[in-house]
């Protein structure tokens, strides 16, 4: 058998979903014969045991990562509901990089088309926020900006200061509150049960990197806004008409001036830019 | 390209002592105090980041010793070749770090562009040799060295196979001019699970491509073992290490414990008995020279 044939069995065998013996129980009588052909056994150790060893890490090794990477997901689905989830998604989208960290790149996607993705509504968006927190473990160090830089801007061009957020801070509106939850797995607490009813995107939550930690931080629904104008390029003109709201009276100047002075503090931005 | 390795080349074989792998949580120690063993083995993959912890972790034991980059995705059996994007990632990180050298393992892992993330095993035959003698020498060539390959432990054979793998393993470092990782106890995993001696195996390997052991356990399941990783270095290993000491001269040796991560104190105990063994087969050669 050519080795493009023999890898082309190997795979189809050890990915099937539901084992080898399954495989072979489902596969014509062509494949049955070239599994017996291609793979060898002894007496003790059979072909069909040696190769669900393979099968059997192949979505145990993965699924376990993905637990790994998705800790709220995984904490609020339960272990054996995680596990069939990252089975599917699995089959579904088998990983396509090297780096075994990047399997769960289309799991938030994958999740809104699985039947839990309606059964808990909410849970694709903490996907995406599991998925952000370990993204932004190893992106590229970046400058940060201090308070110092800041205060040495001429109040003349702060209407037309432009910030710019340091690598891997994301801002998510979600329908499940991700940071009180990822506080409470954290403290080792069982996941709610009933979970909290997601009734709209009303909770806004920063992920962010300071150094080699990464952090998630609930936001009041004005300065999510102010912070989402930064992570857009806004002028700081713009992040108080966002910061202000619809009614244009939920935070004004001074106060936005406050946020700025902690974001900055939090490591927040990573460069200050004047348009003269 | 290389041009042929030479004999003579081919016996100056570097020496770092006796290492560990470096696992996440031995980070923070290794940004505090540093490690105290001769050097460290990162799992390639690992560091591809561009920044935060991983990174810091290496450059700040990278100024205090011998790192070595061990690959588990490059798959250079697979019928596919490499993935061009890993290998210039690879080489960014091998001109950054300088490691000593870059191993990844004699196996296949991805087909059609998907990626098992396992070191699937290889049938021993002509064209298999073919393959994985045209995919390294690209590799090595885009990185701008010799790679060494590791042999893995394995639980399937194929009955097309026309070599032992030790015949294999021996004539691709002939043909592709690469160095060997000998894993000792995937030698042992082997042995158990496709009945052959890992004397007959240690026997075969050309002496001088043999530039590294890598020691670790494994996990007895009665008709059969599994590389697990898990625990210490059982005294089955030992001894085939003092075997392959014996019959290989100083090789720079490493201490491979993944699975459920012990304490740092107990893992450099490890690397301090194999120091201890090699001292006793090797006597002063076992030790690194300044």
């Amino acid at each position: 058998m050519k080795l493009a044939e023999l890898q082309g069995l190997f795979w189809r065998a050890i990915t099937w979903p539901t084992g080898i013996d399954d495989f072979l129980a489902q596969a014509d009588t062509q494949t049955r014969e070239a599994f017996e052909a291609a793979f060898a056994q002894t007496p003790s150790f059979g072909r069909r045991e040696r190769m669900t060893v393979y099968a059997e890490s192949y979505f145990w090794r993965q699924a376990e990562v993905l637990g790994e990477h998705f800790k709220v997901t995984s904490w609020l689905l339960g272990e054996a509901r995680f596990h069939n989830l990252a089975t599917d998604y699995l089959l579904h989208s088998p990983s396509r990089s090297p780096d075994i960290r990047r399997i769960g790149t289309r799991l938030p996607e994958y999740v809104r088309t699985h039947e839990l993705g309606s059964q808990v509504p909410g849970i694709e968006q903490m996907a995406e926020v599991d998925l952000a927190t370990v993204l932004a473990v190893d992106l590229e160090d970046g400058p940060v900006a201090t308070v110092q830089d800041l205060a040495a801007v001429p109040l003349p061009s702060w209407p037309g200061l432009s910030m710019s957020p340091t690598p891997g801070l994301r801002l998510f509106w979600t329908r499940l509150p991700f940071a009180a939850l990822y506080d409470a797995r954290e403290k080792g607490e069982a996941p709610p049960d009933p979970l909290p009813l997601a009734t709209g995107s009303d909770h806004p939550v920063l992920v962010f990197r300071r150094g080699f930690k990464v952090f998630h931080r609930p936001l009041p629904p004005p300065e999510a806004r102010a912070i989402g104008a930064l992570v857009e390029g806004q002028p700081f003109s713009e992040i108080c008409v966002a910061a202000a709201g619809p009614d244009g009276t939920e935070a004004d100047a001074p106060t936005v001036v406050q946020w700025l002075q902690r974001w900055l503090t939090l490591g927040l931005i990573g460069r200050i830019q004047t348009v003269d | 390209m290389f041009g042929a390795v030479t004999d003579a080349s081919q016996s100056n074989r570097p020496y770092l002592g006796h290492g560990v792998g470096l696992r996440v949580p031995h980070y923070p120690r290794a940004l505090s105090e540093g490690l105290d063993v001769d050097w460290v083995e990162a799992i390639t993959e690992n560091f591809l980041g561009e920044g935060g912890r991983p990174r810091a972790v290496l450059e700040a034991l990278r100024r205090d010793m011998p790192v070595v980059f061990h690959g588990v995705s490059l798959g250079i059996g697979s019928v596919e070749p490499p993935d061009p994007e890993y290998l210039i990632a690879v080489r960014g990180l091998v001109d950054r770090f300088e490691p000593a050298w870059v191993s990844d393992h004699l196996c296949w892992g991805h087909l059609g562009g998907n990626y098992a993330h396992e070191l699937l095993p290889l049938p021993y035959t002509e064209e298999a040799l073919d393959v994985v003698t045209g995919h390294l020498q690209r590799v090595q060539e885009a990185l701008g060295r010799r790679m060494l390959l590791e042999n893995v432990s394995s639980y399937v054979t194929y009955c097309d196979s026309q070599l032992t793998e030790w015949e294999f393993l021996a004539e691709l470092s002939r043909r592709a001019d690469c160095r060997i990782l000998l894993d000792l106890n995937n030698v042992i995993v082997s042995a158990k699970n496709h009945d052959f001696s890992p004397h007959e195996y240690l026997e075969a390997m050309p002496r001088q491509r043999v530039w590294q052991f890598h020691l670790a356990n494994h996990t007895d399941r009665g008709h059969y073992k599994f590389d697990s990783h898990l625990g210490p270095v059982p005294d089955e290993v030992w001894a085939l290490y003092e075997h392959a000491l014996a019959r290989f001269g100083p090789v720079s040796t490493l201490i491979e414990w993944d699975e459920e991560v012990p304490p740092w104190e107990q893992l450099r105990d490890q690397q301090r008995e194999a120091v201890r063994r090699a001292t006793n087969v090797l006597g002063d050669e076992a030790r690194v020279r300044a």
